[in-house]
């Protein structure tokens, strides 16, 4: 049995049926998370925040008329809500490490739970990109994370960030020179192997 | 292609993430193949792609969960009602109907016709009140006094007895006004058992709508705070 399309799982939601919405949760919530812990930088303020992105399409799930992908409509509410929340909390989007932590020494304490991507995560180079990406300005940075982690096409960024698809091209490609110039140092290492 | 895919973002970009036009792709592909600095930039740009995928967030135990949690549906003050909310339309129905027969038996006479004599009854207590037992054993003793031939007067009235003095033309009559009083008395709470039962529907109808209408009023915010709650139970936030 082929698995229910998000249209389908919509139009069930949209008449009670809470487990079609709850489909669509645990389908969504990983992306949406990952978008929220990419742009502010914090796993607790990512969370809330994927919480909060799920409430509010919840609530206002009977406006959503199918015109975007619901996918879509759900990246827009949260990166408005991200927004809010740095406009709000002025938290520097940054994924932060206390001094004196070392953090892949920390990985392998965690013991086998820890996942290669987790490992990765609290890698130097994981450190690096993340302070790379910290210093983009927050537009470069969304259109950056939009494109690279979640496979968004060009028109559907600038529709999200409600800019010309030129203006996305453009903030894609500074952000990209910024982090080549940020990031030439680990990128002879990589060169090499 | 004469000009630098340095200088033309667009090109690159469309190379980057294969996306655009085919024809526009293949361009940049063979320029890449004669010109070095390009081919340097691109992988530089190819790397740092690849470097930002090695940035994953953590892998947090998330499982958020919205579930419907029996709505406490807030009921507004309102005027006092004699009845019980749990009470529906047909257990007042039941109960007005009850509360009639019972007043149809607190009133209820009884008619009889006995030697040419008709006989009313109104249901009267068992216990005769002291001042009737009073008159009654006076009437005893003004009978005992007159002798015997005038002790039917008293007794009759004692009985509620209404002797008739006229002819049989007039005794019928006087049933058919009694019995046109009985139906009229019918009638007349018939009428008031139908109106109080269509009072009765109507108030259980606009009860109902209005609650209705404050469930869909109420139901946004009561998810809301359902999904907040569960949400919190859950360990959603920390």
């Amino acid at each position: 049995m082929r698995p229910w399309t998000d249209e389908e799982l919509v139009a069930r939601s949209k008449t009670g049926d809470m487990d079609s919405f709850n489909q669509l949760v645990k389908r969504w919530e990983r992306p949406i998370f990952a978008l929220a812990y990419r742009t502010l930088g914090r796993e607790e303020d990512a969370r809330d925040v994927t919480q909060e992105t799920f409430l509010r399409a919840f609530r206002a799930l009977s406006g959503f008329k199918g015109d975007a992908k619901f996918s879509s409509w759900l990246y827009r509410i949260a990166l408005n809500l991200c927004r809010d929340w740095m406009r709000k909390e002025r938290r520097a989007p940054l994924v932060a490490v206390p001094e004196g932590v070392d953090v892949e020494q920390l990985a392998a304490e965690r013991g086998p739970v820890e996942t290669v991507e987790d490992l990765a995560a609290r890698s130097e180079l994981s450190r690096e990109v993340a302070r790379a990406m910290e210093s983009l300005p927050a537009e470069q940075r969304q259109a950056i994370i939009l494109k690279e982690y979640h496979g968004l096409t060009f028109q559907e960024i600038a529709d999200l960030m409600k800019c010309p698809l030129s203006t996305v091209k453009t903030r894609v490609y500074q952000g990209l020179s910024t982090l080549r110039k940020q990031l030439g140092q680990q990128l002879a290492p990589r060169r090499e192997s | 292609m004469t000009q630098h895919i340095a200088d033309n973002h667009e090109a690159l970009l469309a190379y980057l993430y294969e996306e655009g036009d085919p024809a526009e792709r293949l361009t940049v592909a063979r320029h890449l193949q004669e010109c070095a600095p390009c081919s340097v930039a691109v992988l530089e740009f190819q790397n740092v792609r690849g470097m930002l995928h090695d940035w994953t967030p953590p892998a947090t135990e998330l499982g958020f969960r919205i579930v419907q949690e029996k709505p406490a549906v807030l009921v507004p003050p309102r005027a006092f009602s004699f009845w019980p909310p749990a009470y529906g339309g047909w257990a007042r129905a039941a109960a007005a109907v009850l509360v009639f027969a019972a007043g149809m038996a607190v009133s209820q006479f009884t008619m009889s016709y006995d030697a040419g004599v008709l006989i009313v009854r109104l249901r009267q207590p068992d216990t005769v009140p002291a001042q009737s037992q009073h008159a009654r054993d006076k009437w005893i003793e003004l009978a005992a006094e007159n002798g015997p031939g005038v002790t039917t007067v008293p007794e009759r009235a004692l009985d509620n007895r209404l002797t008739p003095v006229a002819t049989d033309t007039s005794t019928e009559q006087l049933l058919q006004r009694v019995r046109s009083m009985i139906d009229q008395s019918e009638q007349r709470q018939q009428r008031e058992l139908a109106l109080r039962l269509s009072q009765l529907n109507s108030e259980v109808d606009a009860q109902h709508q209005a609650d209705l209408l404050r469930i869909q009023q109420n139901f946004g915010q009561q998810q809301e705070d359902v999904m907040n709650y569960l949400v919190r139970t859950s360990g959603g936030v920390k």
